[in-house]
């Protein structure tokens, strides 16, 4: 079922992002430690951030194995708490002196219940920090990048589920379809100043918020046509060939790995 | 960059220009063996002898092909395969493009000539190609071009948007039906690239222009870039993705 006997070959110094200061949120774990991993190997300045301190250290220890360390900042922050957001960019300028990207990536997900069961602290939990705290980031990080005047990359992780829900997560799926049609709406309103902007939209992955959920991947997995879970390390590849500048172009649209669980 | 797609073996209709042409440039350029289907002689002429220049002899091939013709189809299958022994993607590039005409003054044979070359001859290609992908039982990738117009349509081009549109749904269909067979399956979708067709089109950038946000054109090899890491080993899984380079044309 899993990927990594197919992952063939490990390539995964092939883009180029020497120079690139890359900001990732959530990158205590799963996608967002992929991200930052991958973006430091291409050779990137990192700001990894997240609000789980053991995971972050782990994650600061992978990047010092790949000889990163000093590329490689970690910061413990909340994102529901904008004074925190603005603290984590002017620390990542004052170390780095520049930002060039930011993956809003850091998000909760729920237990899953019938909707009418659902409460709303859980429905004002999953927003805060989905929605209210992805908007704390990208309007934090557009201030920067309009700034500095020199365009950069804005990318948001919303979820397959923003495309095609799953049941009894109501609360997760709206957060998750509000900050997708936000990535489309900044990357009209940012064009202009070629701040490009896409979602990042992973199908079922491999991480540990889907693995320590009793029955979830085994649940899930019947509805990817392709049978097979989703590696962090595919999504950070994708993330790494965006930051490359390969395409200037490419704005607005849905970097999906996803084993075709949206097209079925 | 040079062995990324090393020991693959890639068939790309329409690649002897436009997007095509970057596309066969690109895979060249990252290790793999390369077929042109296409119908303009002397664009393949100039396409192979561009990549002969660039040291890729010895992988590039060519075939005058008309995708509207199964046979022709077929014989530059059996090609790809009789020269570099297998074949792990098919590009399904090969396209055609109308004049800018009201919908109640189309001529049917222009219709029947737009749907035939940019849908049916999809199918053709991908038909042909899953065939033999299914038989090397290794996975592999199908892929066509799309366009922004089959997501957001501009008006007066019809036969183009419908056959773009058939071309989309075409290939989400089979990414779910090739999926079980590990063959990714994803769709090219160019905003206004600078392609001869768009640039040759008089007033045609200029208007389009105005629903860019960007207000840029994209080049062929921003899509060929894409196209080359989609058909990487770093993305088993990549499948019934867009693959949209568009200016943010159809965010707007």
């Amino acid at each position: 079922m899993l990927a990594e006997h197919r992952l063939k070959e490990k390539k995964m110094s092939y883009y180029n992002l020497a120079g690139k200061t890359l900001l990732v949120t959530g990158a205590e774990t799963g996608i967002g430690r992929a991200i930052a991993i991958r973006a430091a190997k291409d050779g990137a300045n990192v700001t990894a951030a997240g609000i789980n301190n053991e995971g972050l250290k782990e994650t600061l220890e992978l990047a010092r194995a790949e000889g990163a360390e000093e590329r490689f900042l970690a910061l413990v922050v909340d994102i529901r708490d904008a004074v925190q957001v603005q603290k984590m960019f002017d620390d990542t300028l004052l170390k780095f002196s520049r930002l060039d990207a930011t993956v809003a990536n850091a998000g909760v997900m729920i237990e899953r219940r019938p909707f009418i069961e659902s409460t709303h602290e859980e429905w004002h939990h999953v927003l805060s920090v989905n929605l209210h705290g992805t908007f704390h980031t990208l309007q934090a990080a557009t201030r920067i990048l309009r700034k500095q005047g020199q365009g950069g990359d804005l990318l948001v992780t919303t979820s397959s589920n923003a495309v095609r829900p799953g049941p009894q997560a109501s609360s997760y799926v709206a957060s998750k379809g509000a900050i997708h049609q936000m990535v489309r709406a900044l990357a009209v309103e940012l064009a202009p100043e070629k701040i490009r902007v896409n979602a990042i939209v992973p199908g079922l992955t491999l991480t540990p918020g889907t693995q320590n959920r009793p029955g979830h991947i085994e649940r899930g997995i019947k509805n990817v046509p392709m049978g097979e879970i989703v590696m962090p390390e595919e999504i950070a590849a994708l993330v790494a060939f965006t930051l490359s500048g390969e395409a200037p172009h490419l704005t607005g649209t849905d970097l999906k790995v996803d084993s075709g669980r949206t097209s079925a | 960059m040079k062995t990324r797609l090393s020991g693959k073996s890639i068939l790309v209709t329409g690649g002897e220009s436009g997007i095509g042409r970057a596309i066969v440039l690109r895979c060249l350029s990252e290790g793999a063996s390369v077929v042109i289907a296409g119908i303009n002689e002397e664009d393949i002429s100039k396409t192979v002898s561009d990549a002969e220049a660039d040291g890729a002899k010895e992988r590039i091939s060519a075939i005058v092909t008309d995708v509207t013709n199964s046979e022709q189809v077929q014989n530059a299958i059996d090609l790809t395969i009789n020269n570099y022994g297998r074949l792990d993607a098919a590009i399904a590039n090969a396209g055609a493009f109308c004049a800018s005409t009201p919908f109640g003054e189309w001529d049917i044979d222009e219709w029947e000539r737009v749907i035939n070359v940019n849908l049916t001859g999809v199918f053709y290609v991908l038909h042909a190609a899953a065939k033999v992908l299914i038989s090397q039982g290794e996975g592999g990738s199908l892929i066509a071009t799309g366009s922004s117009t089959g997501i957001r349509p501009i008006p007066n081009l019809i036969p183009y948007t419908s056959s773009k549109g058939g071309v989309h749904q075409m290939l989400r269909g089979l990414a779910v039906e090739m999926a079980p067979h590990k063959i990714k399956v994803n769709t090219i979708v160019p905003g206004m690239s600078e392609t001869r067709p768009v640039m040759t089109q008089q007033g045609y950038v200029e208007a389009g222009l105005k629903s860019v946000p960007m207000n840029e054109i994209v080049k062929p090899e921003e899509l060929a870039a894409f196209v080359a890491f989609s058909l990487s080993d770093e993305v088993p899984h990549m499948t019934g993705t867009l693959l949209k380079v568009d200016a943010g044309r159809t965010s707007a």
